[in-house]
């Protein structure tokens, strides 16, 4: 039997704020005994798979709070936070909403999917809620005949940098 | 063209001219200086960093590559398109820029508004990712970039840029282009690494969007896993480290290595944290939970309830570990 503390991450992202910021998740290996003692000893085997249980409720109602009881890092980072940018928080929307955005914009379900996964709230949030207006590095010029000379002038004034042969 | 309606060109030109042509204050000063400060040299160039020619729309995927490449990830700009560019903007959002890398295991900084700072990473071996508006606020032509040199005597800038391996720019033509895109600067680094000049409360936003966004544990092999913690571990002890006045540095190495089972050195570092910090509830909970789990009872004690006397948001916590301590001393 082995028991691990693993984050999970969307669940963690939501929670964390609020509660301990991790969940227990318990596997037990009881796959001890061979399969032919399996078959000769499938009462004892029922039994013992029975009180291991038992062990492990007992053990982990005793084990849980104590194992919970630190204070998490992102608890902390949260209590550093002010009003504003907790707001933000809690209006956060869900990853799934950013991710049909970016979909809706051309980006493949998948690549949007992991996209997402990377991104902290925060930033989740001035996506979701600025996606048109934020700037997108393009690199592409795309100007209009007439403003061509203006900014070629502005570029010879050093003011812009459209045209770096100039 | 009649005289009136050339007249109004001019005027409109010039009005443009004096909108657009904001001083270059940072540039003015590295330059006019007699001589540069002591420890920049006047020149400086990372050749060695690899040169994509963007393709249409995709500075973004390209100038990510360059700086990966340059941080011994092995990625090309192809392979990126599909991670940072948005067909429907045809472009990369700076956003997203931040967020890829984390992907690679890299962690990424934004640099302070600092064209000097610019220049000393450069000089430390690290090309700058940049952002740049080419052409005015209501005009913008949004650009990435790598800085990768300098020279104060010809006073220029030396980038990876679009279709040019060294494009020369004239550092005050740079400044007022990378002004118009908010001073955007950006350090792609691997976890254990930090910028010259940063803040703690900037670095540890670096680290903890870093960890968030790692991969948990069953979508690795076991060495990958082994990995990512210890670059973890190593991002948060070397920011402990380097201000240990921090409270939020301390608790965040504190309590990964605790996460990690390492009793003893966790209740070393919530001790750190507590010299700094005598009454710094947190670090006197965490640090009673993990004597308790020592089996130092008495010390666990003390420090339990000198928490739920300090009180604070955290408070029921504390009340619970002091619970536990306390069955703990009477079983």
């Amino acid at each position: 039997m082995c028991i691990f503390i693993r984050r999970n991450r969307s669940q963690f992202r939501f929670n964390t704020l609020l509660e301990s910021g991790v969940t227990i998740r318990i596997t037990h290996n009881v796959d001890y005994m061979t399969q032919e003692s399996r078959m000769k000893k499938n009462s004892f085997f029922r039994k013992s798979l029975t009180s291991l249980l038992l062990t492990v409720f007992t053990l982990l109602s005793v084990q849980t709070p104590a194992m919970a009881d630190i204070v998490s890092t992102d608890q902390l980072a949260y209590e550093q936070q002010t009003q504003t940018q907790r707001d933000a928080v809690k209006n956060f929307l869900s990853r799934d909403d950013v991710v049909a955005q970016l979909v809706e914009r051309g980006v493949d379900v998948a690549d949007a999917q992991q996209r997402v996964d990377s991104l902290t709230s925060a930033e989740l949030n001035a996506l979701s809620e600025k996606i048109d207006l934020l700037p997108a590095g393009e690199g592409g010029v795309g100007l209009v005949i007439g403003i061509i000379v203006v900014f070629m002038l502005l570029d010879i004034a050093g003011v812009t940098d459209i045209f770096p042969a100039i | 063209m009649r005289p009136a309606s050339f007249r109004h060109l001019t005027l409109a030109f010039l009005f443009l001219l004096m909108t657009g042509c904001a001083a270059a204050p940072q540039s003015a000063a590295l330059l006019q200086q007699t001589l540069p400060p002591a420890d920049l040299h006047a020149t400086a160039l990372l050749d060695s960093v690899p040169f994509y020619p963007q393709e249409d729309y995709q500075c973004g995927p390209a100038a990510l590559a360059t700086v990966l490449q340059a941080s011994r990830i092995s990625v090309t700009p192809d392979s990126l398109v599909s991670q940072v560019y948005v067909p429907a903007r045809q472009g990369t959002l700076q956003i997203e820029m931040l967020a890829a890398p984390r992907r690679y295991g890299r962690v990424t900084h934004v640099l302070p508004p600092d064209l000097e700072g610019v220049l000393r990473e450069v000089q430390g071996g690290r090309p700058v990712l940049v952002m740049q508006n080419l052409g005015l606020d209501w005009y913008p032509q949004w650009h990435y970039a790598v800085v990768v040199g300098y020279d104060l005597n010809a006073g220029e800038l030396i980038l990876r840029s679009g279709l040019i391996r060294d494009y020369r720019l004239a550092l005050p033509v740079f400044e007022r282009t990378w002004q118009r895109a908010g001073h955007w600067a950006v350090l792609v680094l691997p976890p254990g690494e930090m910028p010259l000049h940063t803040s703690s409360q900037s670095y540890f936003d670096a680290v903890s969007a870093f960890v968030s966004a790692q991969s948990s544990a069953e979508e690795l092999s076991a060495s990958a896993h082994t990995d990512q913690l210890a670059g973890i571990g190593e991002a948060w002890r070397v920011g402990a480290q380097r201000w240990p006045e921090s409270q939020l540095l301390g608790m965040a190495y504190g309590n990964h290595v605790y996460g990690q089972g390492a009793l003893a050195l966790a209740a070393e570092v919530y001790q750190q944290v507590l010299a700094a910090h005598p009454d710094y509830a947190a670090a006197h909970n965490n640090l009673a939970q993990v004597l308790l789990e020592q089996g130092r009872l008495e010390a666990a004690e003390t420090h339990a309830r000198r928490a739920v006397e300090l009180g604070g948001e955290f408070a029921e916590t504390y009340r619970r570990t002091l619970q536990a301590v306390e069955s703990a001393r009477t079983r």
